[in-house]
């Protein structure tokens, strides 16, 4: 193989990293990457570098956030990310090279990045391991730049205490490197005794850093070791992790121990080898369900209902984090009553969920509980996922909405709080200085299309919150305000979710105050179906009910009624009706 | 060529750092100052009063301190930062009188000078320090904490525990002995919880939660001997309010009072204190040790009357030789009778008040806006609202100085959410003075970048001794020390 066509294959590989990297988190994984945008809030502060720095880790932490803030535009994240993917595999072949190991090799410098890329496709693994892993490839790569042995020496010695503070418990990959150089240059020399008393020397040395952190930072010494940043739930140490220190640590000592064979044929293997793992493991470490999720609640973000409705009518989304998204949208389009059970519905926490500890859970029912105008509850709801973040950082998203909810509530000072908060990040900047433009300014906020209608919508006499009465809670909001037709078809949407058809029929009749043009198709449904249960024909029935739901109600009464084997046929044929929801489900 | 550049670039800098107000306008109000420490009283050992003027849109500062005696100080510049050491000296010279303030602003090249302003420096020295919590505001789940510990005459500010130190670990309730941080009394919520009681070095962790009483530990306050301390056991639940001006309810659906004793690890009950037709809640001990002070509300039915329960100031007789209670409670301020509810009742220690907190209803007033400061001179039986530091917003939790000179609480005034720490001083006429805001350096920004609350501030006379590493370790550890009833 000539020197062009060697770097040519090399180029295109690396190459082709890079492009499929970017086409995968572009147009397969954008969502994950604004999940992970909104679970930070990295602000162009000095206080806030400074708390970064101040523990270990901090810096690739730091550098991390900084680039994660541009998963605001998905894009710019694939962008970063290919970068980041592409820069660890060049440097870990030239790392690999110092060993000695031979060119054909080439494709094993992409075995750590596709464990990297598997890690990085849980929602939960955070982006300082990528650079830490950057970050201490560039001090491996200097260190083998150096000649002189007790230099070396020096610089390694240096550099474990910094490295340990910048990118954290991934120094021990660095470590691992100079020890392995040392004992091979040992055994090539068959000189012992110095190269193991300075080798443990190093080993003692990156251990004893954490242990003194310890007496003066407020983390387990576990975590020290382990390192705090590189997932989200600080009790979680996923293993890969360790795979993926082990990999860097020996692929270029393992790979320096192979012989030269069949060139071409080598390398045509290995590429089609690696790439074939590579696939198959990335693929394995992608939850796509969980892509799905996010992108419905991305959109309830950007408030894209006819997109959310659409998503779900080329795949029906079944969780009820997914669910709430899309019949947030169906009641914002005024398509709840009519379109709700096309849709798969896993009863009352697809709607308006109970509130659960977690971080994510909550944030589509705030959403819910905002454009309802129950806008302490949406407050509430924001405030708790923020607290929930497992790495106690706080969220541009939640920021964003309790600027807006304290505005709403006339909290102008504290809206101003989060609003100054949000003046120091990139993406949200125009935004929070438009809004401070708001603040205290009554009449610019009763005009405003949205918090001026959620000012009238929501409550003005008091009570304490009950999940466990949320029906009256939905009808006291609707009474308050008449024009809050949301509310009223969360009300019936709620009780119909409940199987209460008593209820239904008691808040039903509150409709009338609401311009409806037509009886909602559910709703009709519904009602033909009590009429049924006590009438013989459709006389003296008050209600105006289209003639083919009438005439539907009918054949499904008298199929569910005669066949008792018909569930499957009934389901198929009326699986849009809440008839299915009531009697099939 | 360059040398010149030099001496011309120099000379300008020179001529920058010392332009003096020159030909000022004078006006005739107070600068709009944050935190607003006009007028206010402050101890000799306190940080540098440091202020911006956020409302200001100017070039440079001139701000010049001075006092009677002692050197005065003068900064210039864009920020208003005081040289420590330099203010220390000046407050020294001018202990028991007053400083005063001029601050002048250039905008466009004309200087304003604003109407001086004092600040007195009080004859009663401060205590070495202020213990917090910090925490955001938020409702069930916490994300970071910690209990901090600020030397009071520097802007050094040290953790004694944060929650990153055993995950999910929540911290409550901190107690010391009239300042006196030797006997230390710290509770830790979650799946490691205890409560850690330390007394002259020694510590344990103990497991305060008995079949016989109602909860673990929550409220403490220690014995003036260090033989005891008193609790407030709490069945707590929450509720949220519906409307723009309410956020949390805090519910005591049934709570009592009991005594601990360190050195037997016994929990001693009165029957008087666990009564299932009251609530019982925040003991704290007289200070001769003969009183145990406490709040009582009749129970109603929870959430149906919440509205209605209301805590009377109460007190019960205690023996410390044999750690005994009396045989009668006594109603000291009925405040079911004003319609009002007191919480947070604390003595001081020189005996001659009882401060709490008085609100509408309930016990957690510290979600109550309407929440004020009250104080019952204990020598004669007066009553008496503290307008003095008071506002429209919340004032709640409290506590008092060695000297019971000072006390210092917690509120909402500043932006309606976040708690700030404050400030006041008490005179042996019972005057008191206008309350200052816990100092910082750049206050404005310090305290608009915060996103936590300050929590349970007690004075401390000394820095605390408390080794987190090993306490960590320990608290991670399933070692326990059970306590039993007497």
């Amino acid at each position: 193989m000539n020197l062009s066509v060697e770097k040519i294959g090399k180029t295109g590989l690396t190459l082709l990293l890079a492009i499929t990297a970017f086409v995968f988190w572009n147009n397969y994984y954008p969502a994950h990457l604004l999940y992970h945008e909104q679970y930070q809030l990295f602000l162009f502060d000095g206080a806030y570098l400074w708390e970064r720095l101040s523990v270990p880790e901090g810096f690739a932490d730091y550098i991390a956030e900084f680039l994660t803030q541009f998963y605001y535009h998905p894009w710019m994240g694939a962008l970063i990310l290919s970068f980041l993917l592409t820069a660890i595999q060049l440097l870990c072949w030239a790392l690999v090279k110092k060993f000695g190991t031979l060119y054909i090799y080439y494709p094993l410098s992409f075995i750590p990045v596709f464990v990297l890329w598997h890690y990085l496709a849980d929602e939960n693994a955070m982006l300082s391991l990528a650079v830490a892993i950057l970050i201490v490839l560039i001090a491996g790569n200097l260190y083998f730049l150096i000649k002189n042995t007790r230099l070396r020496l020096i610089y390694a010695l240096g550099c474990i205490p910094v490295l340990y503070w910048l990118a954290g418990t991934i120094v021990y990959v660095f470590i691992g490197w100079v020890v392995l150089s040392i004992l091979i240059e040992a055994y090539r020399t068959r000189t012992y005794f110095s190269p193991l008393f300075c080798s443990l020397g190093l080993i003692a040395w990156g251990i004893l850093i954490p242990l003194v952190t310890a007496y003066f930072l407020q983390y387990p010494l576990l975590r020290l070791l382990r390192g705090l940043e590189y997932y989200r739930f600080p009790e979680v140490f996923p293993n890969i992790i360790y795979a993926i220190g082990l990999l860097l640590v020996l692929i270029p000592v393992v790979s320096s121990l192979f012989p030269l064979w069949n060139k071409r044929i080598g390398v045509i293997i290995e590429v089609v080898l690696v790439a074939c793992w590579g696939y198959n493991y990335v693929k394995s470490g992608c939850d796509f369900s969980k892509e799905e999720s996010m992108k419905y609640d991305w959109m309830v973000r950007e408030k894209q209902w006819n997109e959310i409705i659409r998503m779900a009518e080329s795949k029906t989304p079944t969780s009820p984090y997914s669910v709430t998204c899309l019949n947030l949208a169906l009641g914002m389009t005024g398509q709840m009553g009519d379109r709700m059970f096309e849709f798969y519905q896993n009863g009352t926490e697809g709607l308006l969920a109970k509130y659960q500890r977690d971080f994510t859970s909550p944030l589509p029912t705030s959403e819910a509980f905002y454009y309802l105008g129950m806008i302490n509850t949406a407050q509430r709801f924001t405030f708790e996922a923020m607290e929930a973040i497992p790495n106690f950082r706080k969220s541009t998203r939640c920021f964003k909405r309790l600027a807006e909810t304290n505005l709403i509530n006339g909290q102008y000072q504290v809206a101003a709080k989060y609003l100054h908060a949000l003046s120091k990040t990139l993406f949200y900047k125009d935004w929070a200085e438009e809004t401070l433009g708001y603040l205290g300014n009554e009449k610019k906020i009763n005009a405003h299309p949205e918090w001026g209608w959620l000012r009238k919508a929501r409550y003005t006499e008091d009570f304490l919150f009950s999940d466990r009465e949320m029906d009256m809670m939905l009808g006291l909001l609707y009474q308050h305000n008449y024009q809050n037709k949301l509310a009223f078809e969360y009300l019936l949407a709620y009780v119909m979710q409940q199987r209460d058809i008593d209820k239904f029929m008691r808040y039903y009749p509150l409709g009338a105050h609401s311009d409806y043009d037509h009886i909602p198709k559910h709703y009709q449904e519904l009602l033909v179906y009590v009429w049924t249960q006590t009438h013989n024909s459709w006389k003296g029935m008050p209600w105006s009910i289209y003639p083919d739901v009438m005439r539907d109600i009918m054949d499904f009464a008298k199929i569910f009624s005669t066949q008792s084997n018909a569930r499957e046929y009934l389901k198929q044929r009326y699986g849009q009706t809440y008839w299915n929801y009531l009697l099939l489900n | 060529m360059k040398k010149m550049i030099v001496i011309w670039l120099s000379s300008l800098l020179l001529a920058a750092c010392s332009s003096s107000v020159t030909d000022p306008e004078m006006v005739g109000t107070y600068p709009e100052i944050y935190p607003d420490y006009i007028g206010v009283t402050i101890p000799v050992n306190i940080a540098p009063m440091d202020f911006d003027l956020p409302g200001d849109n100017y070039d440079r500062v001139d701000v010049l301190v001075k006092g009677c005696e002692g050197k005065e100080i003068h900064v210039k510049g864009k920020d208003i930062l005081f040289p420590e050491n330099e203010w220390h000296r000046l407050l020294a010279a001018n202990e028991g009188d007053s400083i005063v303030v001029t601050v002048s602003i250039q905008q466009n090249g004309k200087w304003k000078q604003f109407r001086p302003f004092p600040m007195f420096v009080s004859p009663y020295r401060m205590d070495y320090g202020v213990v917090y919590r910090k925490i955001a505001p938020g409702y069930e789940v916490y994300s970071k904490m910690g209990i901090y510990e600020r030397d009071l005459s520097s802007f050094t500010e040290r953790p004694l525990i944060e929650n990153t130190l055993v995950p999910g670990m929540c911290l409550n309730c901190h107690s010391f002995n009239r300042t006196n941080p030797d006997f230390l009394s710290i509770h830790f919520r979650g799946s490691h919880g205890a409560t850690l009681m330390q007394v002259n070095g020694k510590n344990e962790l103990l497991n305060t939660k008995t079949d016989s009483t109602l909860s673990a530990c929550v409220y403490p306050y220690w014995h003036p001997t260090g033989k005891y301390i008193a609790y407030s056991v709490n069945n707590t639940r929450q509720g949220f309010h519906a409307v723009k001006d309410e956020r949390i309810e805090v519910l005591d659906f049934e709570s009592d009072v009991l005594v601990y004793k360190p050195d037997t690890h016994e929990l001693l009950l009165s029957p008087l204190l666990q009564k299932k037709e009251s609530f019982e809640t925040f003991p704290a001990f007289s200070p001769d040790g003969r009183t145990l002070y406490f709040c009582s509300a009749e129970s109603k039915e929870i959430p149906a009357h919440y509205k209605d329960i209301r805590y009377n100031l109460c007190k019960i007789a205690f023996d410390p030789d044999n750690g005994m209670f009396g045989e009668k409670i006594d109603t000291l301020v009925n405040a079911e009778k004003m319609k009002k509810s007191i919480s947070f009742p604390r003595p001081s220690y020189d005996g001659k008040y009882l401060m709490f907190t008085l609100s509408d209803y309930g016990n957690f007033s510290i979600w109550h806006k309407e929440a004020d400061l009250w104080i019952l001179d204990l020598r004669d039986g007066s009553l008496r609202e503290l307008k003095e530091v008071n506002s429209v917003d919340t004032e709640s939790f409290h506590n008092w100085s060695a000297n019971s000179h000072w006390f210092v609480f917690s509120s909402r005034r500043d932006d309606g959410l976040y708690t700030r720490l404050y400030f006041a001083c008490i005179d042996d006429k019972g005057r008191i003075s206008k309350p200052f805001m816990l100092p910082q350096e750049h206050p404005f920004s310090y305290y608009d970048n915060l996103i936590y609350s300050y929590n349970v501030p007690d004075f401390v006379n000394r820095p605390i001794e408390l080794e987190h590493k090993s306490l960590g370790e320990r608290l991670l550890s399933s070692e326990r020390v059970n306590v039993n009833v007497r």
